[in-house]
């Protein structure tokens, strides 16, 4: 169908949300559909903005750290690991092997419990409340796991300026503990994999939507799984010292672009997870797990990356002399993934829009957010094509 | 008589994400649709529709844009009808209502759910555990009884 | 015609049934909660309870340009299920000449049609009407059309009438034509079954259709459009949650969101009772032999259960192929009949 024919027809408008089954946080997503297919999609999110960033100006270092971590309940601990990170780089605090990995093991914990999630919330959306059960089923070791290492179930806290708190700190007891139950959920999420990406009716369902093609997950800035799905073999982890030098570990790309894709990506990233866990449990260095002998003081603006359960996260920030924050800046990979899902779920039928929406994992806790950092500043370089296009070229 | 034991048999519950972290989202989520907790067992069911509705459940801070949108929500559900707010930013708004010092209250965010509908029972916490909220909707169903 | 006997029918039968359909959605919400490893609701609180519940709550005024045709349309449709049952008992086998399988497909065509009704005469809150400042005035609008939830499930009713329910019809028809005869008592007297009488101990003597080659074909076929009727997982497109939420019943509250379960659940029993009746031979009586009519109008929502549990909801691109295979099925099944 030629594009002129779309413009002269009609369009009818399906809004849905804010508040939404399938699309559970805050967001207004406007389906024009001709019939039942959608032949342009436009997401609004600015709901959920809170102004973490205005508050955390002028804030103390280690308080500010604390509250990036409210920024998201999903992906806490990348927050304030990243956070952590930017400034003892800046400052130059030296962090012990040991607390490097204990934050390895969170950030892993947390992709395998954001994964399990979107899993669960996939299959709630599909209508398969018993594989959505499933999923939660598995998902609940991963809490326990995180009950152990850290104390708390969401919101762990684990990093600390200079290594972990000390609560957060692995002896004996605990490895046992933590390797016998990753043993379990191994088997398990082996099991849900086999059953799920073989059962016929579902692999129908997700097969065949929501197709984003490499050119337009580099176009539309497409981060994470989203991005691997279509091809792009890029992880921040290939970056990140703290993973490149201590663990083996492989990216899993796939080549489709679907929604089965994103999905299979992720089921391989949680076992590819479980295996940095396991590695970083048993190699674990015996030391003193946290460096408290440093000094806040004045920092250059300092930017740091990583690999979230999402995709990349995006820090910077300075601190003036009494170590006080100074225009911290936070940049999340839901933003720019879902931009590129409005493109993806062209084509599609209603009830697959929606899947495909939620087949990038949008978390608008994170984005919101950062939306409004931007228009406070009159800058709206996120959303410039061409700073996209930058970014995608060099990943390649 | 009847009235009294059906409303304790069969309750309906709402969620409304009204903009928090997604920390109590995730816990009211596994609450309600994990297995290992299965709200169901308590006589509570999930629904997405405020007309068939008797508890609201909201969670987070209600940010202006969201004010009126909860309003008419809170508006449709025929009485009787109970809302419970979890998390403490539903309670008081959280680190995000009051910026601090010179700053004030915030631009962007009203403060607590009871602010805007009234509120029946407040579950603190951050995020409050499963077991908890489970509990707190287990002893507010009687109050629901209570109702004209 | 016996008055008495057909007194006795019209009074005893109907209630009967609507006393028994509250268990059902408590039963199968219970094995799709084992299925998913958890305890699940009391068997009375999805059906039985739910609805006293609602009775009990505050009536509203639906948000609809004709509120009171609204909440007419669920007891239309518990008035016309229960018709449709009356047709198929042995007592009312003679009135007007309506029991017949042509006049029941028609009558379920109507209940279908039902939902088309609803849909288009709600408004709910959660889609159109929903506060949210996304349309800036003064732009150029896109989609000046804006259609809600409950028009979009109307539309998609429209689409499963047309193509769904070829299966139901099919597995309906595979006895009338074994039988030779479209009337109901015909078919049921093909299996065995004595008008005259009939008592619990002859249920043994009946020779039910479901167990020959095409019987079996055509009760596939059965169950297949017993479950797009009923709207139930796979073919809940029109209701999924993954985008229309609750679809045309959204604006039903107090006692017309009760009246519409019970419309559900007059569905559930009495399309699982023309199953019993046309597959089993053993049609409604009162008497003894209603109890086990009843307990085998278990076994159809039973398998609904089990089917949904396991089943996404899945889009036109699937229930065309699907829908078509099972008419295949059910064409396949007349065939078997006819030779």
């Amino acid at each position: 169908m030629a594009d002129t024919d779309r413009k002269e027809r009609a369009e009818v408008e399906v809004p849905l949300g804010i508040v939404h089954s399938a699309l559970l946080e805050p967001f207004r997503t406007r389906l024009f559909v001709d019939d039942e297919m959608v032949v342009d999609a436009e997401i609004t999110y600015d709901t959920a903005h809170r102004g973490i960033e205005r508050i955390m100006e002028g804030m103390p270092v280690q308080k500010g750290l604390i509250l990036t971590e409210r920024i998201c309940g999903i992906c806490s601990h990348i927050h304030i690991w990243n956070g952590t990170r930017m400034v003892e780089r800046g400052l130059g605090i030296e962090v012990p092997q040991r607390a490097h990995y204990i934050r390895v093991i969170g950030a892993e914990l947390e992709r395998l419990h954001s994964h399990l999630l979107f899993f669960g919330h996939a299959f709630e959306i599909l209508g398969h409340e018993t594989f959505s059960m499933r999923a939660f089923m598995i998902r609940e070791p991963v809490q326990n796991m995180l009950f152990v290492l850290s104390g708390n179930r969401v919101h762990y806290t684990i990093p600390v300026l200079g290594g972990i708190r000390p609560r957060c700190d692995i002896d004996k007891q605990k490895k046992q503990t933590l390797l016998s139950m990753l043993a379990t959920l191994e088997e398990s999420l082996i099991q849900f994999r086999d059953r799920t990406l073989n059962d016929s009716l579902i692999v129908s369902r997700v097969r065949d939507i929501g197709y984003l093609s490499k050119e337009d997950a580099v176009k539309y800035g497409a981060l994470g799984p989203n991005m691997r799905a279509s091809g792009i073999a890029y992880d921040w982890r290939m970056d990140v010292s703290e993973y490149r030098d201590n663990f083996d570990f492989e990216i899993a790309v796939s080549d489709g672009g679907m929604v089965v894709d994103r999905v299979a990506v992720r089921v391989a990233e949680c076992i590819e997870s479980i295996s940095i866990i396991r590695q970083a449990l048993e190699t674990l260095p015996d030391e003193e797990p946290v460096n408290v002998s440093f000094e806040l003081g004045p920092m250059e603006y300092q930017v740091s990356y990583n690999e979230a359960a999402r995709g990349e996260i995006y820090d910077s920030c300075a601190l003036d002399d009494n170590g006080r924050i100074l225009s911290y800046q936070n940049r999340t990979p839901t933003m720019s993934s879902l931009s590129a899902m409005e493109v993806a779920c062209i084509g599609d039928h209603l009830t697959d829009a929606t899947i495909t929406i939620a087949s990038c994992d949008p978390c608008l806790t994170c984005t919101n957010r950062m939306t409004v950092i931007d228009e406070a500043r009159g800058r709206e370089y996120i959303l410039e094509p061409e700073e996209l296009r930058r970014l995608a070229r060099r990943r390649g | 008589m009847l009235k009294e034991i059906s409303r304790k048999n069969a309750v309906h519950i709402m969620l409304v994400y009204t903009g928090g972290c997604n920390g109590c989202d995730i816990e009211v989520v596994n609450a309600v649709m994990s297995p290992f907790y299965d709200m169901e067992q308590y006589k509570v069911m999930l629904t997405w529709n405020p007309r068939e509705a008797d508890i609201l459940a909201v969670t987070g801070p209600v940010t202006k844009k969201f004010e009126k949108a909860l309003k008419e929500i809170y508006e449709a559900i025929p009485e009787p009808k109970l809302v419970a707010a979890i998390g403490t930013c539903a309670i008081t708004g959280g680190p995000y209502a009051n910026l601090g010092g010179d700053l004030g209250s915030s631009d962007q965010i009203i403060g607590g759910v009871a602010k805007v509908i009234p509120v029946d029972a407040n579950i603190p916490g951050c995020p409050p555990r499963p077991e908890d909220i489970l509990q707190a909707v287990a002893s507010v169903i009687p109050l629901l009884a209570g109702k004209r | 015609m016996e008055w008495d006997t057909f007194a006795l029918t019209t009074a005893v039968i109907p209630v009967v049934f609507f006393a028994s359909s509250t268990y059902i959605p408590g039963i199968m919400r219970k094995i799709q909660a084992r299925i998913q490893l958890r305890i699940g609701p009391p068997i009375l609180t999805p059906g039985f309870w739910a609805i006293f519940k609602f009775i009990y709550k505050e009536r509203i005024t639906p948000v609809s340009p004709m509120p009171r045709l609204y909440h007419a349309l669920p007891v239309i449709g518990i008035f016309l299920m229960f018709f449709i049952l009356l047709l198929t008992t042995p007592a009312w086998s003679g009135v007007l000449g309506l029991a017949t399988l042509v006049a029941i497909a028609g009558l379920v065509k109507v209940e279908e049609a039902l939902y088309i009704f609803m849909g288009n005469l709600s408004q709910s809150i959660l889609s159109v009407r929903m506060p949210y400042p996304d349309r800036i005035k003064g732009a150029i609008m896109k989609g000046a059309t804006r259609r809600s939830f409950e028009q979009v499930a109307a539309l998609r009713t429209f689409k499963l009438i047309s193509i769904g329910s070829f299966p139901l019809y099919l597995g309906m028809f595979v006895p009338a034509v074994m039988a030779g005869s479209i009337s109901i008592m015909s078919v049921a007297a093909y299996q065995g079954f004595d008008t005259a009488a009939f008592g619990i101990r002859d249920i043994f003597s009946l020779s039910p259709l479901l167990f020959t080659a095409p019987g079996l074909v055509g009760a596939l076929a059965y169950v297949a459009g017993y479950l797009v009727v009923l709207n139930e997982y796979p073919f809940s497109i029109m209701h999924t949650k993954a985008d229309v939420i609750e679809g045309p019943s959204l604006e039903y509250a107090a006692r017309a969101r009760a009246a519409y379960y019970l419309m559900k659940e007059a569905t559930l029993i009495v399309m699982s009772s023309i199953f019993v009746t046309l597959y089993i031979g053993l049609p409604p009586v009162v008497g003894w032999a209603l109890v086990p009519h009843l307990l085998l109008c278990l076994a159809l929502p039973v398998a609904a259960a089990i089917i949904s549990a396991f089943t996404p909801v899945l889009t036109f691109k699937q229930v065309y192929p699907l829908s078509l295979g099972c008419t295949a099925l059910g064409v396949v099944g007349v065939i078997l009949a006819i030779l």
